[in-house]
């Protein structure tokens, strides 16, 4: 019996939270001119409001579907992907909008609790500053970790949207709840860990723009409106390029959270093979 | 998996020994956890040091009335203790543990040497002492992203490569029902379980051992298909008795190895 065959059925299977990351940085690699071009598009749509809006959304998680393929290794071409994903557009920005307002509502709720709490603290025990300092303390530390966690369950949401057919905003929403259920520790490593990685990117745009600035004020002098001008421009132009480079890599690294989180919580993938 | 860099080492012996190297990804969180333990240690001796200097510092001065000099002379010792902890974390524990840290240990990666042989003393301390320049803008990063074997420059330096763990074949017999048990001896009579290739057998494990993860409604389908699959490969038109699909592979999983044991 060859020993080697038994470790996997030869798929991906589930990952580590650091094969995640080193998985979606490798497909975002060997793709970087397609989806950086399409990043950068999308970027250029948020100019648009509204239609420009929903034109992103649905770029954006494009990219994440090409990911996806390339990690089940069952690739498909940028058109053939488009096709898929373009008629749910609208989907997306709402998805997104939808999103939004669960983290307002969320916010909203949080707020509202902190301050009774705060008031009855302080009808409680009065001019106590201590103890009504260290309540709103843990307060803070607790809605800060619902509120993480909140972002972890909703982190994938244009995922199912994007890839499985026949769903709508609300039931994306419910099956990213669904998916990320009891994965909250392993989602929050595998952004922290990502971050890492991408902190490099950050350090030269920042780089970038210092120098930008340097170079402009030598030439310029820094009190010409000529020199605001270009600042300002050259800034805008930084840093679409620099956003058009990092998302392809988080949107790859959702598509591959959503694979592993299928693979282990469905069996994606586990079948037999063709003959 | 295409998705990682995988080496092969020629040994001498004319032995191919694969590896899947760590990437980027593991090395980044086992450093992480690392420096997460450094850091508290790090911490707890400035406090010690800082509580020592002061109970130092003032019974001296009651004895010889001036403390001149002597305050910075602890800080600098001080500091070369602290960079002595900083390398000897990484140089002791990948030397004593053969070329892991907490953090490797962990996230479940190696150091080894470019010709496979354990990291020694040598090789570890090259590495550590590198490491600032690695950290600085994160250098390391993209050295590790952009060659081929992943090497930052301590690992260029110190003739090393970081590779993931063999996972260890989860050989562990799985436990299989009464039901299936019987299940199994009628069908080694009955069906071919002869047809079912190695990796089909590899396929139906993984399942049996997932399971347990999987959301219900999922985890029914996927062995619905699973079974009515291997129902055909094994060419079994009827079942000899009625049971779910979760038993049937057991059944199968159970008479695939008894059929190889003989």
């Amino acid at each position: 019996m060859p020993k080697k065959n038994l470790s996997s059925s030869g798929q991906t299977g589930p990952l580590s939270v650091g094969n995640v990351v080193s998985a979606s940085l490798r497909i975002y690699r060997d793709h970087f001119k397609s989806y950086f071009g399409l990043a950068l598009v999308a970027y250029l749509w948020l100019l648009v409001p509204i239609y420009g809006w929903a034109k992103y959304s649905a770029i954006a998680a494009l990219i994440s579907r090409l990911a996806f393929g390339e990690v089940r290794e069952k690739p498909e071409t940028v058109s053939d992907a488009r096709r898929e994903v373009n008629p749910r557009m609208w989907s997306f920005l709402w998805a997104g909008i939808l999103t939004f307002l669960i983290f307002l509502g969320v916010s909203l709720v949080g707020g509202l609790a902190m301050g009774i709490l705060a008031g009855g603290a302080a009808a409680i025990f009065g001019q106590n500053y201590v103890i009504i300092g260290a309540l709103v303390v843990v307060a803070v530390i607790a809605f800060l970790i619902i509120y993480i966690r909140i972002i972890s369950r909703l982190l994938i949401v244009e995922l199912p949207l994007a890839i499985e057919g026949d769903l709508y905003a609300g039931g994306a929403i419910g099956r990213s709840w669904q998916l990320t259920k009891g994965s909250v520790g392993r989602i929050q490593w595998i952004v922290v860990v990502a971050f890492l990685i991408s902190v490099p990117v950050y350090i030269v745009s920042n780089v970038l723009t210092v120098i930008i600035q340097n170079v402009l004020t030598k030439i310029l002098g820094s009190e010409s409106s000529l020199f605001f001008l270009l600042y300002i421009m050259l800034l805008v132009v930084v840093s679409i390029v620099f956003g058009a480079i990092v998302i392809p890599f988080w949107q790859a690294i959702k598509a591959v959270i959503y694979y592993d989180l299928r693979s282990r919580k469905e069996g994606l993938g586990l079948q037999m093979r063709d003959r | 998996m295409r998705l990682f860099n995988r080496f092969t080492l020629h040994t001498p012996e004319s032995v191919e020994l694969e590896f899947t190297l760590a990437g980027i990804g593991n090395r980044a969180y086992a450093l992480l956890i690392d420096y997460i333990i450094l850091g508290l240690i790090v911490v707890v001796f400035l406090l010690g040091a800082l509580i020592f200097n002061s109970v130092l510092l003032e019974t001296i001065a009651k004895f010889l009335g001036s403390t001149k000099g002597l305050e910075l002379w602890l800080i600098a010792i001080q500091a070369l203790i602290g960079f002595f902890i900083y390398v000897g974390y990484f140089v002791v524990f990948e030397t004593v543990w053969s070329g892991q840290t907490p953090g490797k240990r962990y996230v479940k990666i190696r150091v080894i040497r470019d010709d496979g042989r354990p990291v020694r003393l040598q090789q570890s301390t090259l590495r550590a002492l590198l490491r600032p320049f690695d950290d600085l803008f994160f250098i390391g990063v993209f050295f590790i992203v952009l060659n081929q074997r992943e090497k930052r420059l301590g690992d260029l330096v110190g003739g090393t490569m970081v590779i993931q763990e063999e996972q260890p074949l989860t050989t562990a017999a799985l436990k299989v029902s009464t039901s299936a048990q019987s299940l199994a001896n009628k069908l080694l009579i009955e069906a071919d379980i002869s047809n079912l290739l190695p990796e089909d057998f590899a396929v139906i494990r993984e399942y049996l051992q997932r399971r347990e993860a999987m959301i219900p409604n999922a985890r029914n389908e996927v062995s619905k298909q699973l079974a009515s699959q291997v129902k055909q490969i094994v060419a079994l038109d009827k079942l000899p008795m009625k049971v779910d699909a979760d038993v049937f592979l057991e059944a199968v999983y159970q008479a695939y190895q008894q059929q190889v044991d003989n």
